[in-house]
């Protein structure tokens, strides 16, 4: 059975990057545009690894992290944040969060997937 | 960026040259107490001016920063729907090669190969059929060469049949002429001998008529067996031919297979590069998220300029304080969330691209 990811970006075109890169995997993918979405979308449902951008609207990507892990069924999820912030005391806030890895685009797609493999169990 | 750090020193020069000027017709003007009279007017005047030009300034600083921003909006949102859409397109383009890439993959290989190997499996069973009919009239030949060798056999006893009556036949007249010189005591054998030379003369014809018929039974059957043989022979050829237009067409079929697994291999092979050459053209699009930001910082940053201005003049005229050039840097660089906005800010003038970074906590 395919693995679920959830692809969480303001831009609908980083989303669609990483959604047919992930696809060409196998992965099947959901997609949500800002943390407040990303939360409605998930909704308890198995969700194997989760990438999310930092700078949305409604709700930015350190934060949906925090709440994400505040949830059960999320809590140990792994999640790789997707950003163009490149400053370590941000990164560092990505991991107290909660976060397992942060790529700074542009990414190129078999670096995703390199590290969506490291971090998904098979 | 540069654009706004241009309009910032633009700004800055007006305002420190209006004050300059200001002062120092100030400092002509006191030394001379003649003239002090004169430089109250030229005080008030020159304060008209100033509060004139600060409200320019302010009026600046409310109507046009907004449409800076405006348009930096319009230009950055017309560019994110414009890649959006044509990332969703190029997403349509690489499903749809997926597909193509999906059938070219599957119907020559699997579906077509097990057609024709199903076509040559018949036609090979025909060729076999026609084969084992071949072999059939063969056999019935072999049938009808036997049955000209009864035929030979049946004519030598009709033959026999017929010597055998003549000579029946001779004796019985050789008997009649022995009873003849018996006398009376012959006479009865003499009845007998001429009934017996009637019946071997019957049977002497009926053995003659009987080796006519046979002899037309042989010539009927030695003319079905040349022609059966004959036809066996055009069979045989046409068979022989059959086998040969088959395999020609089984061969015909094979090279178009092998053209079409070809020329599938090589579709596939260019849908494929195609589809890589689109999916890399998407993951390039992730410039405009880069930019959106850029251009978002921007904007804010335009937007913070009105309440730069405005605390600048916030005292009046008589202490008009000079922008606040680094508090405005520091505003806009603190924004910045890239490595090449950093880069740019600090005087580069192009962005050195990062290499990809991924950071595993």
């Amino acid at each position: 059975m395919a693995k679920t990811i959830l692809v969480i970006d303001d831009s609908a075109s980083v989303r669609q990057v990483v959604s047919i890169a992930l696809k060409g995997a196998g992965y099947e993918i959901i997609e949500g545009v800002d943390g407040v979405d990303a939360l409605s979308k998930m909704n308890g449902q198995k969700i194997h690894l989760i990438i999310s951008d930092v700078n949305m609207p409604n709700m930015d990507g350190i934060t949906f992290v925090k709440e994400a892990k505040q949830l059960p069924a999320y809590k140990f999820t792994p999640i790789i944040m997707l950003t163009t912030v490149s400053e370590e005391a941000k990164k560092r806030e990505g991991q107290a969060a909660g976060a397992k890895a942060w790529v700074v685009k542009p990414f190129q797609p078999a670096q995703m997937l390199a590290a969506v493999s490291k971090l998904i169990m098979p | 960026m540069e654009i706004n750090n241009t309009i910032w020193m633009v700004l800055v020069a007006i305002i420190f040259w209006s004050l300059g000027w200001r002062m120092c017709e100030r400092r002509l003007a006191s030394t001379d107490p003649s003239a002090r009279k004169k430089n109250v007017a030229v005080d008030v005047d020159l304060a008209t001016k100033v509060d004139v030009y600060a409200k320019s300034l302010q009026d600046f600083s409310q109507q046009v920063p907004p449409v800076w921003s405006a348009l930096i909006d319009s230009s950055r949102l017309q560019m994110e729907n414009a890649i959006n859409a044509l990332t969703l397109r190029f997403n349509n383009i690489v499903n749809n090669l997926d597909s193509v890439l999906e059938l070219t993959q599957s119907v020559l290989i699997e579906s077509d190969q097990n057609v024709f190997e199903s076509s040559r499996n018949r036609l090979n069973q025909v060729a076999i059929n026609l084969d084992q009919g071949l072999n059939d009239k063969r056999l019935m030949l072999e049938t009808i060469k036997t049955l000209v060798n009864f035929i030979g056999d049946m004519q030598g006893m009709a033959t026999d049949v017929t010597q055998f009556a003549e000579q029946t036949k001779q004796l019985a007249e050789h008997a009649w002429i022995e009873a003849g010189l018996a006398g009376d005591a012959g006479q009865g054998f003499s009845v007998v001998a001429e009934k017996i030379k009637q019946l071997a003369s019957a049977s002497g014809n009926t053995g003659k008529q009987f080796c006519d018929k046979v002899n037309e039974i042989n010539a009927a059957i030695t003319n079905a067996f040349l022609i059966a043989e004959a036809a066996s022979k055009a069979n045989a050829e046409s068979v022989t031919s059959a086998n040969v237009q088959i395999q020609d067409v089984l061969t015909d079929m094979q090279a178009v297979l092998d053209f079409l697994k070809l020329a599938n291999q090589r579709l596939g092979d260019k849908a494929q590069g195609i589809k890589e050459e689109v999916f890399e053209s998407i993951v390039q699009f992730q410039f405009q998220d880069r930019i959106g930001q850029t251009l978002t910082h921007v904007r804010d940053s335009i937007g913070q300029l009105p309440q730069h201005i405005a605390q600048s003049l916030a005292t009046g005229e008589h202490s008009l304080k000079p922008l606040d050039i680094s508090a405005m840097q520091n505003q806009l660089e603190h924004s910045y969330t890239m490595a090449e906005e950093h880069q740019l800010h600090n005087g580069r003038k192009q962005a050195v691209p990062n290499p990809v970074e991924i950071t595993f906590f």
